[in-house]
């Protein structure tokens, strides 16, 4: 198929899922082959972070012999469109998971002027799945994080705007509010954007820190039409210190290092008797002697 | 920017897959140091790519291979002793949700090169008492804080680590099986013969914390996964499961996830009743359980689709529940 | 060395048997030789393909190579009664009996362990039990109280042949090879019998006999507490340590008793071992007998009497005579009641009714050690759910048998070259009282 078949699909497709909310997403909806190749679907989504990065990631999956499934540790490449002109970004591979992402500096790839910049992902296909392409666009954005202990009160405050030469508040936006955990994120809390774009969270005082008590919070506006994920971070030392003595394992029965007491019975039993034999035996060797 | 061609994507392709190979390799010169002194790898028929080896040699390696051998590294045996610091790793298995589809068994023994027979996650199928309804119930090892398979190691083979996690040396382990007599959960197996180690599992550097590979003549069970854990993924077992039965998580941070709900430890545990497997053992286990309640499938499809060989297991338990009805 | 009148007869009567090997006797040794060479080739499969080719599987870890530990230490303790209790009580009718006790002490002290060693799955790493060892084990308690036990058991056996020794030396009418001789030197460690060596090997002898009682309490104690610490219905219970000791200290004098009788036929030692020794070994076997059925039976009806779900399910096993009943009956019946009855009964207190109390109480005593590992192991917490049938169910393998039968033959077998090599009765042991008439 064509780059231009593909456009056309695809747009058709946008203005039917744009309802859903999810238009970011590019996904492929060939026929199937008669062949025996597979066809990929591909979900192509972005993350805006902090203003000054943009986290690409598509996910490929392939459906044999109907599970689905993962392409893990194949190469994509990702491509920045301007002008109908694609410049790479960089290729990875896609990780176990069939996640390839790719972090890019924000610098002047999204446009100041609030139009959307276009983005493309490329995959070669292996020996037996075809090889396809997805596309987004999306609009710079970002989210303006502070924080203040107001009353008591840990308080978060955001700004959510699509960011350029002027700024356009976005208003009645779905926020999350996460702190990140080691091995996921933990919601704390949700809400929407008031006409100015902006929303408070208040951050819970019982949540386990670091060290030093630093907490890293996060706030995200998912899967935006035209924005993508939109996210931003901040550290705040609002969490409860660890206490790292609590890693130190005391002499116990199950422990490395015995309870003194048990190992003072020992020694004193076994000096006893041992002691009792070596007794004997220098009596045998003046036996001997004699 | 120019636009890439064909040869700029494959040789980037390339290069790129060493970056792969150089995270396996580090699994211990993965596929060949322990055959010989060369480079030579073990070539099997497959499609062969051409690799930049860590020391900077073209190499070709079998495709295969990339994915098979265990995927991450393991630290040395000392710093295996050493828990990850500031951490308490704890599982909550939510048993309203589990219909034994034993992915988790089955993602259990692909990580950790186990052959079929072998579980050391296993489901029973149990019935509290003769009125309740039975119920599927996964086992992984307790990794308990007063655990009683440490006390009688006589040789510190199985320790116990300040993260929480109880794991074995297996090049320290004797084979006298009183861990296995003391241990109250029958989670421990051994290996009466030769496990059948390829020859580039072999090749791997043992690590307590990868469990890989097998001995014979030693005990081993499972380990919570620390290799993956370092790597802040979770474990296999917790990942494959379709139905989200396993929450894994730090009890310091307080936050347990199935990957994709994330939810405080403490929390769901006060909600939803949350309790430990023979408590009053006072082995103190790091799994938790949620009690079966308003479960989102009968306890009949665990069977469903089951080889006869697995029904067989439970011969005498779903009858009886099913004859009473 | 001069010997009295008493000591010069026995050195007679027993020459013979040192002497020489007779037809009866190699013969003895050939057929020993069976079960040893078939117990070898055991040995060189299990070492080969692995436990495997046991019947041991994960759920009963521990099996017959277990139960013949336990009994044959068990067994060693006859040595602890006679040299150790009886010796300070210096009770005269025990002097013919010493020196076959001790005998048992160490040949059985030397083979029990073997059955550990077979047990273990990495042999290769057997330092590890010095090298990385943990206080807090039960097991390196036991590899640390058998060590001791086993090196005391040693010394005592030489203390008290050092007399006997010189008198081998020294007696010219005795028809030894020369290397003989010199070995029998050697070991005399110039034994001249003069009072201040006299007074040497008693002060010592009696120094080892207060040692061993205790010794031989913790011994035991510390075994029990291998299956006593864990938390499996049937082993945890507090009676392990004084039960397993008081088994040993009764299987002990079982197996002194059946000893004792084989010797006397074989090598028609009549004069020396008598039937009062019979009959006296015959009571305190009885009155070991009558409290050791006390502990069985306190322990099992505590089991029964409560609810516990557990250890009734242990329970079940070993009353359903589909099960283990008839093994538990035999055990009870041949290895508690008989011997009591019969020693019991005057008209039945004759030695060879005693000898047959004997041996099978020691068989009993066997089969005892097998009910306390094996059903235990089959009766886990958690559900097996195991379709196996050799993981959910023990049976041993002709290799785990091969070695039990093995090990007992090199029981016997290290008995006859005992034999051969130092009289079966003490000729020491005869001597009189400074100032008593012969």
């Amino acid at each position: 198929m064509g780059f231009a078949t593909n456009l056309a699909w695809r747009t058709l497709l946008t203005i039917v899922l744009s309802g859903i909310g999810c238009s970011l997403s590019g996904q492929n909806e060939q026929k199937k082959d008669s062949t025996e190749k597979l066809t990929p679907r591909m979900k192509f989504t972005a993350i805006q972070r902090n203003g000054d990065s943009i986290l690409l990631q598509v996910a490929i999956q392939v459906r044999r012999e109907g599970v689905l499934q993962l392409v893990d540790y194949e190469p994509v490449a990702f491509f920045y469109l301007k002008d109908s002109i694609a410049l790479s970004l960089g290729a990875t591979l896609t990780n176990d998971k069939g996640v390839a992402s790719l972090w890019i500096a924000e610098t002047t790839l999204l446009k100041e002027d609030h139009n959307p910049s276009l983005f493309k992902v490329t995959f070669n296909g292996t020996e037996d799945i075809y090889g396809d392409e997805a596309e987004a666009s999306f609009k710079k954005a970002e989210i303006k994080i502070s924080a203040e202990e107001i009353d008591s009160i840990y308080t978060i405050k955001l700004k959510l705007f699509a960011s350029g030469d002027e700024i356009l508040p976005l208003a009645a936006t779905d926020v999350v509010f996460y702190v990140k955990r080691y091995f996921a994120n933990l919601k704390l809390g949700e809400g929407t954007t008031d006409e100015s774009g902006e929303i408070s969270f208040e951050c819970p005082r019982d949540i386990p820190g670091d060290r030093f008590g630093n907490i890293i919070l996060i706030a995200q506006a998912e899967d935006l039409e035209e924005f993508g994920t939109v996210s931003s971070t901040i550290t705040q030392p609002w969490g409860v210190p660890l206490n790292l003595t609590d890693d130190k394992i005391s002499r116990a029965l199950w422990s490395h290092a015995p309870p003194i007491w048990m190992l003072t019975v020992f020694i004193v039993l076994m000096s006893v008797v041992w002691g009792h034999y070596f007794v004997i035996i220098y009596k045998f060797i003046k036996l001997r002697k004699q | 920017m120019n636009q890439p061609d064909e040869t700029e994507i494959n040789e980037r392709r390339d290069f790129l897959k060493t970056g792969v190979l150089g995270a396996l390799a580090a699994c211990g010169s993965a596929v060949c140091s322990c055959k010989s002194d060369s480079r030579q790898i073990q070539i099997e028929p497959g499609k062969k790519i051409k690799l930049l080896s860590p020391d900077g040699e073209l190499v070709e390696v079998d495709e295969s291979e990339l994915r098979h051998i265990h995927k991450t590294v393991g630290v040395s045996t000392s710093e295996a002793r050493q828990g990850i610091p500031g951490k308490k790793f704890v599982m909550v298995i939510d048993l309203a949700k589990c219909k034994n589809a034993r992915k988790c068994v089955t993602a259990c023994q692909k990580m950790h090169h186990l052959p079929e027979e072998k579980e050391w996650l296993s489901v029973k199928l149990m019935q509290d008492n003769e009125q309740g309804s039975p119920y599927w119930f996964p086992k992984t090892c307790f990794h308990c804080d007063d655990p009683p398979c440490v006390k009688v190691c006589p040789v510190d083979a199985t320790f116990k680590r300040s993260d929480g996690l109880v794991l074995i040396d297996n090049e320290r382990c004797i084979g006298c099986k009183f861990c296995m007599a003391a241990c109250p959960y029958s989670t421990r197996v051994f290996n009466w013969d030769e496990p059948k180690v390829s020859d580039k599992l072999a090749c791997i550097p043992y690590s307590p914390e990868t469990s890989v590979p097998s001995k014979v003549g030693t005990v081993e069970k499972c380990d919570f996964c620390p290799d993956m854990v370092r790597e802040g993924k979770l474990p296999d077992c917790v990942t494959a499961c379709p139905n989200g039965v396993f929450y894994f998580g730090d009890e310091v941070e307080d936050v347990v996830t199935n990957g994709d709900e994330t939810i405080r430890f403490s929390q769901i545990i006060a909600e939803r009743a949350g309790y430990r497997y023979a408590e009053d053992l006072g082995t103190k286990p790091r799994v938790y359980y949620l009690p079966p309640r308003d479960r989102i499938f009968p306890v009949e499809r665990g069977l469903e689709d089951k080889p006869e060989e697995l029904k067989e297991r439970f011969k005498g338990i779903l009858d009886a529940g099913a004859d009473e009805k | 060395m001069n010997l009295n009148q008493k000591q010069t007869e026995a050195l007679k009567k027993f020459a013979p048997q040192i002497e020489s090997y007779s037809r009866k006797a190699m013969m003895w040794v050939y057929i020993l030789l069976v079960p040893m060479a078939l117990a070898g080739y055991a040995l060189y499969v299990q070492i080969t393909k692995g436990h495997v080719v046991t019947g041991m599987r994960d759920n009963v870890v521990w099996g017959l190579y277990i139960a013949n530990f336990i009994f044959f230490i068990g067994i060693s303790y006859a040595g602890a009664v006679i040299s150790g209790f009886l010796h300070l009580l210096n009770v005269e009718w025990r002097k013919p009996i010493i020196r076959i006790a001790e005998l048992i002490t160490v040949i059985a002290t030397l083979i029990g362990p073997v059955y550990i060693l077979l047990c273990i799955g990495r042999l290769d790493r057997l330092h590890h039990l010095v090298a990385y060892a943990r206080l807090q084990s039960p097991i390196t308690w036991d590899v640390l109280a058998i060590s001791t036990y086993l090196f005391g058991g040693i010394l005592f056996l030489y203390l008290a042949s050092i007399k006997d020794f010189a008198i081998y030396r020294d007696a010219t009418d005795l028809n030894i090879p020369g290397w003989r001789r010199r070995l029998y030197s050697a070991l005399a460690l110039n034994y001249q019998d003069h009072p201040e060596q006299k007074k040497a090997v008693a002060v010592s002898m009696n120094l080892l006999s207060i040692m061993i009682i205790p010794l031989a309490i913790i011994v035991h104690s510390v075994l029990s507490w291998i299956f006593g610490m864990t938390l499996r219905p049937g082993w945890h219970s507090t009676i392990f340590g004084p039960y397993f000791v008081l088994a040993a200290i009764y299987s002990g004098t079982g197996v002194l008793i059946a000893a004792m009788w084989i010797f006397r036929k074989v090598y028609d030692l009549k004069d020396y071992l008598q039937d009062k020794h019979f009959i006296s070994l015959g009571i305190i076997m009885m009155a070991l007998g009558g409290a050791y059925g006390y502990f069985t039976f306190s322990e099992y009806l505590t089991d029964w009497y409560s609810s516990e779900k557990w250890n009734g399910e242990v329970l079940t096993k070993l009353f359903d005579l589909n099960q283990y009943g008839w093994l538990f009956l035999f055990a009870n019946v041949a290895g508690i009641l008989v011997p009591i009855i019969i020693v019991a009964i005057p008209k039945f207190r004759k030695p060879d009714l005693i000898t047959i109390a004997a041996v099978f109480m020691v068989i009993a005593m066997w089969v005892k050690r097998y009910l306390i590992v094996v059903p235990t192991l089959e009766t886990p917490l958690l559900p097996m759910q195991d379709t196996r049938i050799e993981y959910t169910h023990y049976t041993a393998t002709w290799v785990e048998w091969a070695l039990t039968f093995g090990g007992i033959a090199t029981f016997f077998l290290l008995f006859t070259l005992a034999s051969k090599f130092m009289t079966v009765v003490s000729i020491s042991e005869f001597e009189t009282e400074p100032g008593k008439d012969e």
